[in-house]
């Protein structure tokens, strides 16, 4: 027998090395720009001088308090209503009998494909107090006083910012609630426990480490997030840390980006970002004990809902009206018009496919179509890849130094994307003769590092639930450490990779921050088109791109949900 | 001779002699227009879309159809003035032609990042040409926006006075930057310019992070007013919205002026697109695509909207002064969501 | 105390449908161990989810503690959390997030017990199943036995009228999982609650149960006493499933003192047991361990001559096959008192009174052929 992974040191050593020089390479290359450029009197790394004015200017601001404070107000808002729809929908669709499942998998999961900006401007065409759709007609066949629903205001970012985040938080749970023992609910239910007990006290408690890392990530979000946050807080003066960072990239005086003062910040939000960490360590201590995928071959029982079977499909359909069909809707109306207005019968004959024309005309809208495929497949494959062996190395190694990996890979949630796009940009100017400058391929770097973080928190999930057993009988069986991960932790993993997948590519062909950063002379992305016809006043052409991206990830989704189907049933039969 | 800070009221003159001056210079630039030929193509950093600026393309290459144009598009004129110091710092080279506000041309001539020229060599005129490295090519101007089926022509204000008046208290938008109000404190002083801001807050105006949705949000009646710049009200009001601008007396501004940067690839190219941009033939190609026209060029609509109005800018020199005015004035503008 | 009536279960999915359960109905006395027993799939567990009210079934009813909890006909349902029971599951399915003490007083505390209480009835439980010292321990830090026991201490600890056990023991290994069995047994006569147990394993069901219900195909074959059940089998399932059985196909050729005459392939013999099927009896079975080896002729009837063809020792008892007249080969099981090498000749005597007869499906063919059926 040849010394293979089993034996000592360059067994503890390899995957560390290995993925740490990934990480290292993605991730801290930006954090040590970060941390530079916060040092810096210009916030540019290769400027002369050290100062600690960056922080001073930030930590001493009582406004930058104030900023926290509605942040966190917000983030918490928008993290806790994702959380408990997350919740509700991962459990209807994966511990229930709920009827149509394939379809509500869609229905949930397709909010995702809404660029955030346009979801954004959706509700505020829905429910903007002076023109708002859904308030115009309920003041109009209630006869009320004024209009009932204010979208300018906290309540209305937490609404749309939830909306947006409900799908990740989908994913990250849909696998721990998919593979729990269903024994243990049926066990509280047989000692005499009601719905809401055993809902409480075993079927919450025991997802808790699902549940605490779906908050974490969606915490971490909401501390950065700027499109929702941004365009609907603003008009009535309500602002976040990210509209923060947004005008000192783009408007603080003085002629150049801020970039020292977004780095101070941004010290801030890694800051927070060990803080959820360390809860999350210290709250799921004891992950080892909830492994509870054993190879056993059980059958999960779905729940019966009973009579609430329809109720239940009801919600769902009312949260894909919410999410999808209003938003989407009226930008499709939107899409439809010369100009912004909202619906009516006089508007109607304003129809023009102009807006759709222009989109499909547009000379750019070809190539940016095969970039944005290039990159969010590219991109995609390499997180879901990356993410399984990260996963694998933490859980269920005994790599050393396993910890500095994954914070690493968690940390560039932390980042903002500009700082990621001024990293890129110095480390590519560099090594300009690898060509990636201006390329696609900085654009799939940038987004490998921002969408590592969420891929490897949402494999963390499931491979902790994963019984080591399972592993060591394939190895024992004479499989390699490759044979064994590519025949048996792939495929039991391969639903949550395959989410992981979809959502990274759902996530890049909406992802705008970066790729206006990173942009060169032919490496333009549909968001950035679609991002061009907004900013350069034509929001009824942004919305025309919308409705198109969201037809196409309807497309990419039914297409996996009839795969992933499609697997089970074979699995099944097997 | 060039300080906006001074009141310049327009004279048609300068326009006049600009036109000039361009055709007296016609035999250099034909000697420019092989070696830009030769010179591959010419960089330029700008932050318009690419839709816009494609027009602008066409009508530069039906003039110079063998000079090649790159356009590449930075949103903002910080992002652009930090990628070009970026560039700069990495490479050593960055786009030939840099255009943006003056702030960021400042920045970028303090750290000899452009080239210094003698402007009147390519015929460009010198009331465009406030030193030898930036040339004044266009300009965006505030403007006072309604929307006509929620306010009719007669009662849509058409001075500061009207603009300020208490009607329009939760009825009035404007950008999320007091800007407009900084530049007017360049013609009122900063004393004057705070208390009228004041006025404007009570109003308890909505904020636009941009002002391209502020005016489509004039248009879709969401706000009744507002006060935005002239060329991002265009696009609505092309497309046929309820949609009217006047400017108001004295009118603030900034002037976007364009570069050339240090050792660039095809120096002669981006001379080429420079004079080009600064001749009416090229301020009025940018205009119809970017709805920003050169005030200081007749025959520019910019410059017939401006007629008789006085218009107001800080001169570049003080841009240190603007900056702290614009950041007070951001806070204070910020203070209405507390207020609400 | 228990009541099932024309239980049916049929799972229904999109184009095929499953008849787990088809037509059982029993009654399970007060006080009772009452067993399920069958081969994987019979129906068995079906059963014992729909007492529990965690399947719903498609017919039938079932009452407990002569209150009706499902009826199909009235379209009444009770929900588990309401029914009279308890359950231990084959996966013991303990809470890992919480601690012995966690685990074994949730029921009470799901029934609003006062926490004074119910410390004291989680001590008292806990200390029933021999684990009064592991109260605070978490529960993923016990092994398998201790989990096991707290999963039965969980059960118990409810008083419920009935308790439910789905296979609990056959997650154990051999030796614990018989201590288990003595332990459940004493634990279960003291405490004498009503046990609906569910097991695959034909020795647990015959060493705990008061009465066993042999169920196939989601049919119930037979219910009776262990020793009926094991010694007096009335079908040819029964006999197979449950112990080791020679299964003789036979004709009734007559009668005899002690039982009928029949004919097999390797000569007569009387068959003492369910004489009274006379003509439609197919089969008699003979148990391995029911034949003994003797030396001499000490009765008149039902003693054959032959040869061992092979041996097997398995420690407490040596298996022989042997073949008699007809080159027809029986099992033989005895103690290893006296040790036979294969080829030996031998005699064997069949007591009439452990030859049963049973009425089965005839094979075609003139002569009967043997039939041999290992459990």
């Amino acid at each position: 027998m040849k010394a293979t992974a089993g034996s000592g040191f360059a067994a503890r050593w390899a995957p560390t090395v290995l993925l740490g020089g990934i990480l290292f390479y993605l991730v801290a290359v930006p954090l040590i720009v970060l941390l530079v450029s916060s040092v810096k009197p210009t916030g540019l790394p290769l400027d002369q001088g050290w100062t600690l004015s960056n922080y001073a200017r930030t930590y001493s601001d009582p406004k930058f308090y104030e900023l926290v404070w509605t942040t966190f107000r917000f983030a918490v808002g928008a993290s806790l209503l994702a959380l408990s729809i997350g919740v509700l929908m991962a459990w209807l669709v994966e511990r229930t009998d709920l009827p149509a499942k394939g379809l509500v998998r869609v229905m949930v999961i397709l909010p995702m494909a809404t660029p955030p900006l346009l979801l954004a401007i959706g509700w505020i065409m829905l429910l903007s107090p002076r023109t708002g759709f859904i308030n115009d007609v309920l003041v109009g066949t209630l006869g009320l006083e004024g209009a009932p629903f204010d979208i300018f205001s906290l309540s209305g970012m937490i609404f749309v910012e939830a909306l947006s985040l409900v799908p990740s938080t989908f994913l990250i749970l849909s696998p721990a609630f998919r593979n729990m023992d269903p024994n243990l609910e049926e066990a509280a239910v047989t000692s005499g426990a009601g719905f809401w007990l055993m809902l409480r006290r075993i079927v919450l408690p025991l997802l808790l480490p699902a549940i605490l890392a779906a908050g974490a990530f969606l915490m971490i979000v909401g501390f950065v997030v700027f499109d929702i946050p941004g365009i609907i807080g603003m008009p009535v003066g309500i602002f976040v840390l990210a509209s923060h960072i947004v005008y000192l990239a783009h408007d603080a005086a003085g002629g150049m980006s801020q970039y020292g003062l977004i780095s101070a910040i941004a010290v801030f939000f890694l800051a927070i970002l060990f803080l959820l960490a360390w809860t999350y360590q210290r709250a799921t201590r004891q992950a080892g004990r909830f492994v509870t995928v054993t190879g056993k071959n059980f059958r999960p029982r779905p729940f019966q809902l009973k009579g609430w079977r329809w109720p239940a499909f009801g919600i769902v359909v009312v949260y894909f009206m919410l999410a999808t069909v209003a938003p989407i809707g009226i930008l499709t109306w939107a899409s439809l018009m010369p100009f912004y207005a909202s619906p009516s019968w006089e508007m109607l004959q304003n129809v023009t496919l102009a807006n759709h024309e222009a989109f499909f005309s547009n000379r750019r809208a070809v190539q940016a179509a095969q970039n944005s495929v290039i990159i969010a497949v590219v991109a995609s494959t390499l997180v879901a890849l990356l993410s399984v062996l990260i996963s694998w190395t933490v859980v269920r190694s005994k790599a050393a130094g396993k910890k500095f990996i994954d914070i690493l890979s968690f940390m560039p949630i932390a980042i903002p994307g500009v700082m990621i796009g001024v990293a890129l940009i110095y480390v590519y100017l560099v090594f300009s003769w690898t060509g990636i400058y201006g390329s696609v391929w900085i654009i799939v770097i940038a987004y490998l590092t921002t969408y590592i973080s969420f891929g490897s928190r949402a494999t963390h999930g499931v491979m902790t639930q994963l019984h080591p057993d399972l592993e060591d009988a394939a190895r024992t069986s004479g499989a390699g450490w490759l044979r064994s991960m590519w025949r048996v932790i792939v495929p039991l993993t391969l639903p949550a990779i395959l989410a992981v997948w979809i959502w990274v590519l759902a996530h890049c062909m909406r992802e705008l921050s970066s790729a206006l950063l990173l942009q060169g002379n032919n490496n333009r992305t549909v968001p950035v088109l679609l991002y061009n016809y907004w900013s350069g006043g034509q929001p009824n052409r942004a919305a025309a791109v919308g409705v198109w991206l969201v037809v196409a990830m309807l497309v990419v989704v039914s297409l996996w949900q009839f795969l992933v189907s499609r697997s089970r049933v074979g699995g099944a039969k097997g | 001779m060039f300080s906006f800070t001074r009141r310049v009221l327009l004279a048609s003159a300068i326009a006049c002699a600009g036109v000039a001056t361009t055709a007296g210079h016609a035999q250099d630039l034909d000697a420019l227009v092989a070696e830009a030929a030769e010179g591959g193509p010419v960089t330029w950093y700008e932050s318009s879309p690419e839709e816009q600026i494609d027009q602008v393309i066409e009508a530069f290459n039906e003039r110079y159809p063998d000079v090649e144009l790159n356009y590449v598009r930075l949103v903002g004129g910080n992002s652009l003035a930090s990628r070009a110091v970026q560039e700069m710092q990495g490479a050593g080279r960055t786009g030939d032609v840099l255009t943006g506000g003056a702030d960021h041309i400042w920045q970028l001539a303090g750290r000899d990042y452009l080239e210094r020229l003698d402007w009147s060599e390519l015929g460009i005129p010198e009331a465009l040409t406030p030193n030898d490295f930036a040339v004044a090519t266009a300009a965006s101007v505030y403007v006072v926006l309604w929307n006509t089926t929620k306010v009719s022509d007669e009662e849509a204000p058409k001075t500061w006075e009207e603009t300020l008046d208490s009607k329009w208290a939760g009825r009035i938008g404007h950008w999320v930057r007091a800007a407009s109000f900084a530049q007017l404190a360049s013609a009122w002083g900063e004393d004057e310019a705070e208390a009228k801001l004041k006025e404007f807050i009570a109003l308890k105006p909505f904020l636009f992070a941009s002002t391209f949705p502020l005016a489509q949000q004039v248009g879709a009646g969401e706000v009744d007013v507002a006060i935005g710049f002239y060329h991002t009200a265009q696009p609505p009001i092309q497309a046929g919205a309820p949609l009217k601008a006047v400017a108001l007396d004295p009118t603030p501004m900034h002037t976007i002026y364009t570069a050339i940067s240090k050792d660039p690839a095809n120096l002669a190219g981006a001379k080429l697109l420079v004079a080009w941009l600064a001749s009416p033939e090229g301020a009025i190609a940018y205009e119809n695509a970017t709805s920003r026209g050169n005030p200081l060029l007749e025959g520019t609509q910019t410059y017939e909207l401006l007629q008789g109005k006085e218009i107001v800018e800080w001169a570049p020199e003080d841009s240190e002064k603007l900056g702290q005015i614009n950041e007070r004035f951001n806070e204070m503008l910020a203070e209405v969501g507390e207020a609400r | 105390m228990l009541e099932i009536n024309n239980l049916r279960m049929e799972y229904r999915s999109e184009h095929v449908s499953h008849l787990a359960v088809d037509d059982i109905s029993l009654s399970v006395r007060p006080g009772e161990f009452f067993t399920l027993l069958g081969p994987s799939g019979c129906g068995k567990t079906t059963t014992l989810r729909s007492v529990a009210g965690l399947e719903t079934p498609t017919g039938g009813a079932i009452s407990i503690n002569g209150e009706p909890v499902f009826s199909h006909d009235r379209a009444l349902n009770v929900p588990t959390q309401k029914r009279d029971i308890s359950m231990v599951f084959q996966s013991y399915a303990i809470w890992p997030h919480m601690s012995v003490f966690g685990n074994v007083a949730f029921p009470l505390q799901a029934a609003g017990m006062p926490s004074r209480q119910v410390r004291s009835k989680v001590d008292d439980v806990l200390s029933l199943v021999g684990l009064a010292d592991y109260a605070d321990r978490s529960a993923t830090q016990l092994s398998g036995g201790q989990q096991q026991r707290v999963a039965v201490a969980r059960a118990f600890v409810k008083e419920a009228a009935i308790l439910l056990l789905d296979e609990p023991l056959s997650n154990l290994d051999a030796k614990l999982r018989e201590q288990m069995r003595r332990e459940m047994r004493h634990l279960q006569k003291r405490v004498g609650t009503t046990s609906i147990y569910v097991t695959h394993d034909q020795d647990e069901a015959l060493s705990l149960s008061d009465r066993i219900a042999v169920i196939d195909g989601g049919n119930l074959i037979e219910l009776g006493t262990p020793t009926e059940l094991y010694l007096k089998p009335k079908s040819t399932f029964t006999a197979s499933f449950i112990g080791q059985a020679d299964l003789i196909e036979c004709q009734v050729v007559g009668k005899a003192a002690d039982g009928a005459k029949v004919r097999t392939p390797f000569g007569e013999l009387i068959a003492g047991v369910h004489p009274h099927l006379a003509g439609s009896a197919t089969h008699v079975l003979v148990r391995p361990e029911c034949v003994e080896l003797i030396d001499a002729a000490t009765h008149d009837t039902n003693t054959f001559d032959g040869t061992i063809t092979s041996v097997m020792f398995s420690g407490k008892s040596v298996e022989y096959h042997v073949r008699l007249a007809n080159d027809f080969e029986i099992t033989v099981q005895t103690p290893p008192i006296v040790l036979r090498e294969a080829g030996a000749s031998v005699r064997m005597h069949i007591p009439p009174e452990r030859c049963v007869l049973l009425a089965g499906e005839r094979r075609t063919g003139i002569e009967p052929r043997q039939t041999a059926v290992a459990a």
